[in-house]
């Protein structure tokens, strides 16, 4: 197998690790602490604006190839770029971290399978798309999404939290 | 002796039907019967003894001390009810990693000899309608979300939509209401049931139901629809929610 993007650090390895960037409160409830369906959008998962295939922005979900130079440094720059941006209620987003998953357990997700392609860019080297195989329905997939979500939830790896502003004043 | 007494719910066994997030529970209290902790006063009316200790401490490291309130915004008094509502808002403030769903199940009672926690009085046709109006509220919400509301490209709810998950579950029974409700970024409002080996999830986008089925080891069923109120739901969807619930 070839990679698909000339970017890409290579073809995406079936034990390779696969993050996905989770933060609060959009995708990741901090109340019950788990990751939120919203994590995977079915529009998204479906490529329902239609496939595409342009390297470093295909039609997909968002991942991150971790086990490639510079995979996690994307993968939380872009979390926090997301975590960045305004909301309208000026509440802050918070980056929580990535869901760390392996490549062959996307892709044969119970009720699935998934499809998981190498989309690097000159920018993101090692960004990659999930997305559902040509022909399923969002009706069909839905379980397909929760189980991935789920996934998610059960490997959440943390950022490191801040270091609060006044503890270098502490004595 | 001190008893708690597990009453049926109308619908459902006393324990209440698992699902993969509250196995854990349910091993607990077939654990607490196996010890004679408890004992079934009849049919689907078990009774925690005074193993209630036992209880509590699995219900919580976050149970400080008998007589503390050790639920937030709910107090508990001797001889009422409190209901699956408040059994749920425990569970999800103060037992994280049990993952239950809420609403749970069941009603609790307290005996006369039950001093030691307090309930707060509810009746089982509050809870429930607290239950839907917390959803339709979140449901509006949702339908209030500016563009890019999840900083990626978030796409709020349609007033369609709205309208068509909040007239969904007017169409519901009481104990079938969803347990989860979601906007996810697509425009859709999400709503889920989970038991031990069955999902069920229901979208609305737009006018537009999107839904999947699947109870234990049945093949799943699933279909996209345009929703009406002079439209019946799928007859599938609609015996699906009622075995769930």
């Amino acid at each position: 197998m070839t990679k698909r993007c000339p970017a890409s650090p290579g073809p995406i390895e079936p034990s390779e690790s696969i993050a996905r960037g989770i933060y609060s409160p959009d995708v990741f409830d901090r109340d019950t602490g788990k990751v939120t369906p919203a994590a995977v959008k079915m529009d998204e998962l479906l490529s329902i604006g239609g496939v595409t295939f342009d390297c470093g922005n295909s039609s997909g979900v968002s991942v991150f190839r971790l086990d490639h130079s510079g995979g996690r440094e994307q993968a939380s720059a872009t979390v926090k770029e997301i975590v960045n941006r305004p909301r309208r209620d000026g509440a802050p987003r918070q980056a929580i971290g990535y869901a760390q998953l392996i490549a062959h357990e996307i892709i044969n997700i119970e009720h699935g399978p998934l499809d998981l392609l190498d989309d690097g860019s000159a920018e993101l080297s090692c960004h990659a798309v999930v997305r559902a195989p040509n022909g399923r329905t969002k009706a069909s997939m839905r379980e397909a999404r929760d189980k991935l979500v789920k996934m998610m939830n059960d490997n959440l790896v943390l950022f490191p939290k801040e270091p609060a502003e006044d503890d270098s004043n502490q004595e | 002796m001190m008893f708690l007494q597990l009453d049926t719910h109308p619908r459902r066994k006393a324990i209440p039907h698992v699902t993969s997030s509250s196995d854990q529970l349910v091993s607990v209290i077939d654990n607490l019967v196996d010890a004679g902790d408890v004992h079934e006063l009849e049919e689907d009316m078990p009774v925690f003894s005074e193993s209630l200790g036992n209880v509590a401490k699995f219900f919580g490291e976050s149970l400080p001390t008998k007589n503390g309130a050790f639920i937030k915004n709910a107090t508990f008094m001797k001889n009422a009810t409190f209901t699956a509502g408040a059994l749920s808002f425990l569970s999800s403030n103060f037992l994280p990693n049990l993952n239950l769903p809420a609403p749970t199940y069941g009603t609790f009672n307290a005996s006369e000899n039950w001093s030691w926690v307090d309930l707060q009085p509810d009746d089982g046709a509050a809870c429930y309608a607290q239950r839907r109006d917390a959803l339709s509220s979140r449901i509006e919400r949702f339908c209030e979300l500016p563009a890019n509301w999840d900083g990626d490209g978030g796409v709020a709810p349609s007033l369609a939509a709205g309208e068509a998950a909040t007239e969904f579950l007017s169409s519901l029974h009481e104990d079938e209401l969803p347990e989860e409700c979601h906007a996810v970024g697509d425009g859709e409002i999400v709503f889920q049931w989970r038991r031990k080996a069955s999902f069920i999830e229901v979208a609305f986008d737009g006018p537009t139901i999107s839904w999947y089925a699947r109870l234990g080891d049945q093949e799943a069923v699933h279909s996209t629809d345009v929703f009406s109120t002079d439209s019946p739901i799928d007859n599938r969807l609609r015996e699906a929610i009622r075995h769930i619930s």
